[in-house]
């Protein structure tokens, strides 16, 4: 009897495993799934969190207060988060980290929250932020006492929610192997956005206040009473925003109720000038902030984190020197397509989440010295271009090289096919095909298609062209015929 | 709480882990509570109902019981028919209340409408008790079975409201016996870890049958019955959707069957089978011992009998054979619909019947051999297309909306093979794929049942042989299986009588 109860358990024990991975292969993934992704930092390793919505993804960004004072801070957003699923997603990531200092967005705290109950949007939205928490006896729990869940079985088993992605074709490879998967969210859960869009300023702010909805300050309370609880000191702000004056006389409320328990404020709004936010670049559309607007929002919370508490400068810890190369990477994101001069184009391919696909063609012969530094980083000598017939391939794939002088290269990775081919024909004289799809720019001199193998995207296409000047381009049509 | 829905899976495993931490002697307490809470579940204004059958029934048993005992020889038949045909009244006429009320003032203003006297202006509006039909015949075995002298009265009146509520059972049966069951009350449970895995695997196998296989069979089916410009004019179409229905049916209710056998088999109650697989039935008699047992079972020796059986002239036993067919037609629903379905199959058998001698005597001469492979294909592919054919009026909603499915049938329009034409109807090419997948699984075991029982043969392999199994089993299901939000098949279609 007792070989069959241990039989039965360690097959209960597989069942949860295999059930646990069917579940992660199947919820919803989007480029922030801040449960999940947190597991993957190391255990108390987070000094700060952000706690939010898409407001917050858009609007802070860890990296820029990682590059200006060191602080390791991570931003705990899902997009259109239910304050109820805030309050969860904190409780659960408590048990990972143990941060200094919690900042939450109270867009989730405002009449926002009506669109969100009973109905299928936040049905979805509590999904997003709920299915990466794996099954515990505490998930159990909470999701038991949260009385704005209504489907609790689809929440505590999210197979029932998206098992129809199978037969719908709506997984991908990446799907299927992401319960395998240990790559960290780089960006810490910010979402990068060059997009802008010109907005309207907020009329001036109304003096009037607006009680809360009274779900939101139910979990309002919770949260304040969880960082309480947990002795971690909280910080209300709303990230700037053109706003309704009914919005902003509810921040009022807000800021009332912060007073009332004590918890600094910061209304972006209301600081707009001393930040130098910009409505006319700053904005993605009219709610979220772009890349330029994130950072003068960063640039602010590095100040008052510096100000307010004495968190430790990390950038020297080795235990944190992958922050540093998490930086360099969202470096190159944020500035290779700007990059114009080779060499530094060049150094900037030595990031281990980028697969860059070099061509070099015979007319570089005429310039060899200004091409040295990528010949050297190819490592391919002069006379093996010269030698072949139509030029040389070659793929920095994390830093590791490959070439190839036979005019044909096949390289495969993260479920992506690069086929390379040289000479083909006049049009596509350095053909980079990626999944079939014709990526170079196929010009004279050297030919560079780079892959961002996080987000699975071609993050730059460019050519540098066979002249002294080595001038980039990233439009054939500025070239003159 | 449908038994496929999650809810029904914590319920149940709340109530068998306490189980097993109960003493063996009181366990049965446990489930009497459990089946009281499980009922109230689903309508808690059902409770009074399922009492008065049980006490009822139950007094009646006692009062049988006393008059055997206290009354002279020469007064004790009538009395005890007249306390038999009280309880049946009292029970039978809760059911028609119920079930036909509104059936019955229907028709007669019809009638009325002939006449030309004013319509009854009444509907009975109350919500049908679910499980009404099973448990009240579940709970009559034990009066008829008393006054025929086959069983005791049971005298602990909780021990027998057990046997009427028993929570696997009380929505679609399988309506057990109660000298069967009740002994079984009494008795002790003790843990017994094969039993229990064996239980488990048969509430898989049902919840496999139901979900993957019997589902998907209905979201081809509907629109194709439902729809009269399409059925009218199906084709194929209808050819098709009348044999899933004749296989949903039988997933949809062996899968259910299984789900209650496999649930009582865990806490050590031995219920028998409802079905051995019934669509390789030989012959339209064969198919009724093994199509619904528990159901035909209780006909046959609860009205069938009494009748007179087979053991009286033709013309009465072909009716006999009829009566039963209705009765068990009206049982499953007050609609038309479900009668001409009950007089169709009693048509059958006496067609069978009267066949019978004359293949018997045609055989010898001809050299038949009705055993060979070849006429046993073509009876048993005979008894499948009749049984089908018989259940277009068991799905359509009027015998008009039936026999506009039956002339769809000679829509000549092969061209449906060609093309997309097919997956229109709810079922895309991958799932009928799964599904094709699905029932070939079902047929391979049937075959390896019919030479004993699944469990032991998976039990001798090895074990991670039955980890895959098990693991492939529940991971078909959660992901191929049809449910979820914004899904509505998963009433079992049994639960609705």
């Amino acid at each position: 009897m007792t070989k069959k109860l241990v039989s039965a358990i360690l097959f209960s024990v597989l069942l949860y495993y295999s059930f646990q991975m069917v579940n992660d292969m199947l919820f919803i993934k989007t480029e922030a799934n801040a449960a999940k992704d947190l597991v993957l930092e190391p255990k108390n390793s987070i000094d700060v969190f952000f706690l939010g919505t898409s407001h917050v993804y858009c609007g802070v960004n860890p990296l820029e207060i990682w590059k200006q004072t060191g602080i390791a801070s991570f931003s705990l957003v899902t997009n259109r988060q239910p304050i109820w699923a805030s309050y969860l997603l904190l409780k659960h990531s408590l048990k990972h980290q143990k941060p200094a200092v919690v900042f939450f967005d109270v867009l989730g705290a405002t009449d926002y929250i009506e669109g969100l109950m009973e109905s299928d949007r936040g049905i979805h939205a509590t999904h997003l932020a709920m299915d990466p928490i794996p099954l515990s006896f505490s998930k159990i729990v909470d999701v038991l006492q949260i009385d704005e869940i209504k489907n609790k079985q689809e929440m505590l088993f999210p197979v029932i929610y998206h098992h129809r992605r199978l037969l719908e074709n709506e997984l991908n490879f990446n799907d299927l192997l992401y319960p395998f998967s240990r790559n960290r969210n780089i960006q810490k859960g910010y979402v990068l956005s060059f997009k802008t869009e010109p907005q309207e300023r907020s009329a001036p702010h109304p003096t009037q206040s607006i009680h809360l909805h009274p779900t939101a300050e139910k979990y309002l309370k919770k949260i304040i009473e969880l960082c309480r609880e947990e002795n971690i000191p909280l910080i209300l702000f709303k990230t700037p925003a053109p706003s309704s004056d009914n919005l902003l006389m509810q921040l009022n409320g807000i800021g009332e109720l912060a007073a009332k328990f004590d918890i600094p404020w910061i209304d972006f709004n209301r600081l707009v000038d001393q930040i130098h936010l910009d409505y006319s670049t700053d904005f993605v559309d009219g709610g979220h902030l772009n890349v330029f607007g994130a950072k003068k929002v960063s640039a602010y919370f590095s100040q008052y984190l510096q100000e307010n508490f004495s968190l430790k400068d990390r950038r020297e810890d080795p235990k944190y020197a992958f922050w540093n190369d998490d930086a360099l990477h969202y470096d190159n994101r944020l500035n290779l397509q700007t990059t114009t001069f080779f060499s530094e184009y060049i150094r900037r391919l030595d990031d281990p989440h980028l697969i860059s696909v070099i061509t070099f063609d015979q007319s570089v012969m005429d310039h060899q010295e200004y091409f040295q530094e990528g010949k050297q980083r190819c490592e391919v000598e002069s006379s093996e271009i010269k030698n072949s017939s139509n030029g040389l391939i070659c793929v920095i794939d994390a830093e590791k090289v490959m070439n190839s002088t036979s005019g044909y290269f096949i390289h495969y990775a993260n479920d992506t096919i690069f086929n390379v081919a040289l000479g083909i024909s006049e049009d596509t004289k350095s053909s980079i095909l990626i999944n079939q799809k014709e990526q170079s720019l196929n010009m004279a001199g050297v030919n560079i298609v780079v892959y961002d193998k996080d987000t699975q995207t071609v993050l730059d296409r460019v050519a540098f062209l066979p002249t002294d000047e080595l001038q980039a381009i990233r439009d054939p049509s500025e070239v003159n015929p | 709480m449908q038994l496929t829905s999650f809810s029904y899976l914590v319920f149940f495993l709340i109530v068998s882990s306490v189980y097993f931490l109960f003493p063996s002697k009181y366990r049965w307490t446990w489930l009497l509570l459990s089946s009281y809470v499980f009922y109230g579940l689903w309508n808690v204004n059902s409770i009074g109902l399922l009492l008065i059958v049980t006490i009822t029934t139950w007094y009646s048993g006692y009062l049988l019981d006393t008059t055997n005992k206290i009354s002279k020889k020469s007064n004790q038949s009538v009395r005890q028919k007249g306390i038999l045909a009280v309880c049946i009244f009292v029970n039978i006429g809760i059911l028609i209340l119920f079930k036909y009320s509104n059936f019955a003032i229907y028709n007669l203003n019809r009638i009325l409408r002939i006449g030309h006297i004013p319509a009854i202006q009444f509907t009975v509006n109350w919500i049908m008790p679910v499980g009404i039909s099973f448990f009240i015949l579940q709970a009559l075995t034990y009066t008829f079975d008393i006054y025929r002298g086959k069983i005791i009265p049971e005298k602990n009146l909780l021990k027998y409201a057990l046997f009427v509520s028993f929570f696997p059972q009380i929505l679609s049966g399988p309506i057990g016996r109660a000298k069967n069951m009740l002994p079984q009350i009494s008795s002790s449970h003790s843990f017994d870890f094969d039993r229990i895995k064996h239980g488990l695997w048969r509430m898989l196998w049902g919840f496999f049958q139901k979900m993957v296989i019997g589902d998907r069979l209905s979201i081809f089916i509907a629109p194709v019955f439902d729809d009269p410009v399409v059925s009218q004019h199906g084709g194929i179409l209808n050819w098709i959707a009348m044999i899933f229905f004749g296989l949903q049916i039988y997933y949809d209710f062996a899968g259910y069957s299984n789900i209650a056998i496999g649930a009582a088999q865990v806490f050590g109650y031995s219920i028998p089978v409802n079905f051995l697989r019934p669509y390789f039935s030989k012959s339209v008699v064969e198919f009724w011992k093994r199509w619904h047992i528990s159901l035909t079972s209780w006909f046959r020796d609860y009205l069938y009998i009494p009748l007179g059986g087979n053991r009286v002239s033709k013309t009465r036993h072909a009716v006999n054979i009829l009566v039963v067919f209705l009765v068990s037609g009206l049982w499953h629903g007050a609609n038309w619909t479900f009668v001409v379905w009950g007089l169709l199959n009693g048509l059958y058998q006496l067609i069978e019947l009267s066949m019978k001698p004359v293949l018997q005597w045609i055989a010898p001469k001809r050299a038949f051999r009705l055993d060979s492979f070849g006429w046993k294909s073509l009876r048993v592919l005979s008894v499948f297309f009749l049984i089908n054919f018989a259940w277009i009026f068991f799905r359509s909603r009027t015998i008009h909306e039936a026999f506009g499915f039956i002339r769809g049938l000679f829509y000549f329009n092969p061209q449906i093979f060609l093309g997309d034409s097919l997956y229109q109807f709810g079922l895309d090419r991958i799932n009928m794929q799964i599904l094709l997948i699905g029932l070939v699984i079902s047929i391979m075991i049937s075959w390896l049942q019919r030479t004993g029982s699944l469990c032991e043969k998976i039990d001798h392999q090895p074990f991670w042989f039955r980890w895959a199994v098990l693991l492939t089993g529940i991971f078909a299901i959660l992901l191929l299986g049809i449910y979820g939000p914004n899904v509505d098949t998963s009433q079992f279609i049994y639960t609705k009588f």
